[in-house]
């Protein structure tokens, strides 16, 4: 138990080594040079990913701040600006999102647990194969639900809230009215 | 400070209990889902066995969630080897649920027949394809599972999924499909009226019949058709830092997964609870009575998760090709010390679920008719 709590920080690295040799113990100096150049992670893809993540998380912050006053006001539909920033505002959820999984999982390489288990030893001994496929599967079944997706999301926008049925809304008085008129002519 | 030992058993009952409450509650969703197109001939009538389970489906899909969270911490070696070896099996049953959310949610968005009856099959697969693999997933613990584990203890899986559907997997799947359906078929008997509510009964009790015969039937295949059971070699200390590769097991001829019943002649209950509760759903669904079927198929469902665990203990999931690395509740669990904090955790977060979840269908109880469906006719599913 002395010895291994000695040794316990050590013990990852050791783990990291397993990638280049099956024996530890008897590693080379190219082993473990190889073996310490993985834990240098891609300094500049962290650094604009970083950056991207808050910068969107700024400029969300920007417009919140800056629509919350125009909805108080109640003079949004005046300022077309404003309108034009929160429809272009729309991907940077997901850039904010996708640069920030980048820079935690990437940025972590090759570590799962930082210092205790390295990616190529927690990682599935599933094959190249069955992850593809499982890949290729989720992106077409979900690329159908897009497609549905949209179809429903047009449809209803165009709608409006005439889709309700309350009967209060344009659609549906354009509706009631030319039923009427068609009646009246007949 | 609670003793190792009995932290490893508490977690042994805690995920029965979560997926015993997984099938109790979600299991009547898919049961109903999975018989709808059947006992629903009208699209009012399909809305409202939808509607049924409308306020409560996500939250009972939650129990699934929890059970794979509580099963990832608890017993992480478990869910490394069920995950990856049975891949496509569990992306299956992920496929098939995706078919549920969606299938909630588009179906009576658009009047067209065409769309709406592909949306109910939709449903249907999603009910009754998770189901039946996790029946046969199941079955196929009692055969063992073929993965071995390194040196570092990682797992590698060497069956592929058809080796999963043996015909012994198979008919414990179609003891838990009849089962599950058993029990939507008496949710849709409590919650709906008219002719859906007979049709309901009638294949309530068709199911009853088919869950009777196939879970005496496995129990049969398992006593006399020459199943190996595994146990674990004595002396094996129950309280030690839990390690997979440090134990022997023997596979122990016929009928040797029976072994624990006569040993604690108690866990007889669960067998005859489940063989009951099926009784009791055959006679209520005859008699038109919902309560006693959903009473019956409650126990059934209890029962017979209970039987397999009962059965399995202290084994989770056996090695076919290396029995010794077998895993079991006693050494592919957490450290004590991540068992501690979740005891803690669970003890206050569970009752707090269970008293907003009885809450919730208090408030949502009432049968779905009809004419509720057509007064309702955009605000519901």
């Amino acid at each position: 138990m002395a010895s291994f709590k000695e040794n316990q920080k050590d013990l990852g690295y050791g783990l990291l080594l397993k990638k280049y040799t099956e024996n530890v113990t008897d590693a080379s100096e190219a082993h473990i040079q190889a073996a310490t150049k993985d834990t240098i992670p891609n300094v500049t893809a962290l650094f604009f990913s970083f950056r991207a993540m808050v910068a969107s998380g700024f400029l969300m912050l920007l417009l919140f701040i800056l629509a919350t006053f125009a909805v108080a006001k109640r003079n949004a539909e005046n300022k077309p600006w404003l309108l034009k920033f929160a429809l272009f505002a729309l991907p940077l959820p997901w850039i904010a999102a996708q640069t920030g999984w980048y820079v935690a999982e990437g940025g972590r390489q090759p570590w799962t647990i930082g210092e205790v288990l390295p990616t190529h030893l927690s990682a599935s001994s599933l094959s190249t194969g069955d992850v593809w496929g499982s890949i290729i599967a989720l992106a077409a079944f979900y690329t159908v639900l897009l497609i549905i997706e949209m179809y429903l999301m047009i449809k209803f926008s165009r709608l409006g809230p005439s889709s309700l049925h309350t009967g209060k809304y344009h659609f549906e008085k354009l509706e009631a009215q030319q039923a009427q008129t068609g009646e009246n002519q007949s | 400070m609670i003793e190792y030992e009995l932290l490893k058993i508490i977690w042994w009952v805690l995920v029965g209990v979560l997926l015993i409450g997984f099938a109790l509650t979600d299991g009547f969703d898919m049961g109903s889902m999975a018989l709808m197109p059947f006992v629903g001939k009208t699209d009012d009538e399909r809305r409202a066995a939808i509607n049924t389970i409308a306020p409560h489906w996500e939250g009972n899909q939650v129990w699934f969630v929890t059970a794979g969270g509580a099963l990832f911490a608890a017993w992480p070696m478990v869910y490394a080897t069920a995950f990856s070896g049975m891949y496509w099996a569990l992306l299956l049953v992920l496929f098939a649920l995706f078919l549920r959310p969606v299938g909630f949610d588009y179906r009576s968005k658009l009047q067209n027949t065409q769309w709406r009856n592909s949306w109910d099959w939709g449903l249907c697969i999603g009910g009754a394809v998770p189901a039946l693999v996790f029946g046969v997933a199941f079955g196929n613990m009692f055969l063992g599972v073929p993965f071995t584990l390194d040196e570092t203890v990682r797992s590698t899986y060497t069956g592929s999924f058809f080796a999963l559907l043996n015909p012994f997997a198979l008919v414990c799947g179609i003891v838990s499909l009849s089962m599950l359906c058993a029990h939507g078929g008496a949710w849709l008997m409590l919650r709906t009226d008219g002719v859906l509510r007979q049709r309901s009964a009638k294949a309530t009790q068709l199911m009853g019949i088919l869950f009777l015969v196939t879970f005496l039937g496995v129990g049969a295949w398992l006593y006399f058709g020459g199943i190996e059971g595994y146990t674990l070699v004595q002396p094996f200390n129950t309280n030690a830092v839990a390690n997979p590769l440090a134990k022997e097991v023997l596979t122990t001829g016929n009928h040797g997964w029976m072994n624990n019943y006569s040993i604690y002649p108690i866990t007889m209950l669960a067998p005859i609870s489940a063989i009951f509760g099926a009784i009791l759903i055959i006679f209520g669904a005859g008699k038109n009575k919902a309560g006693v079927s959903f009473t019956g198929s409650t126990l059934a469902v209890t029962g017979s998760i209970l039987t397999a665990g009962f059965a399995l203990f202290p084994f989770l999931m056996p090695s076919s090709i290396n029995p010794t690395v077998s895993l079991t509740m006693w050494d592919a669990v957490s450290s004590k010390n991540t068992l501690t904090v979740m005891t803690v955790v669970a003890s206050i977060f569970v009752p707090i679920i269970l008293i907003y979840t009885t809450w919730c269908y208090y408030k949502m109880w009432g049968v779905i008719t009809n004419k509720h469906v057509q007064d309702n006719s955009h605000s519901l599913y």
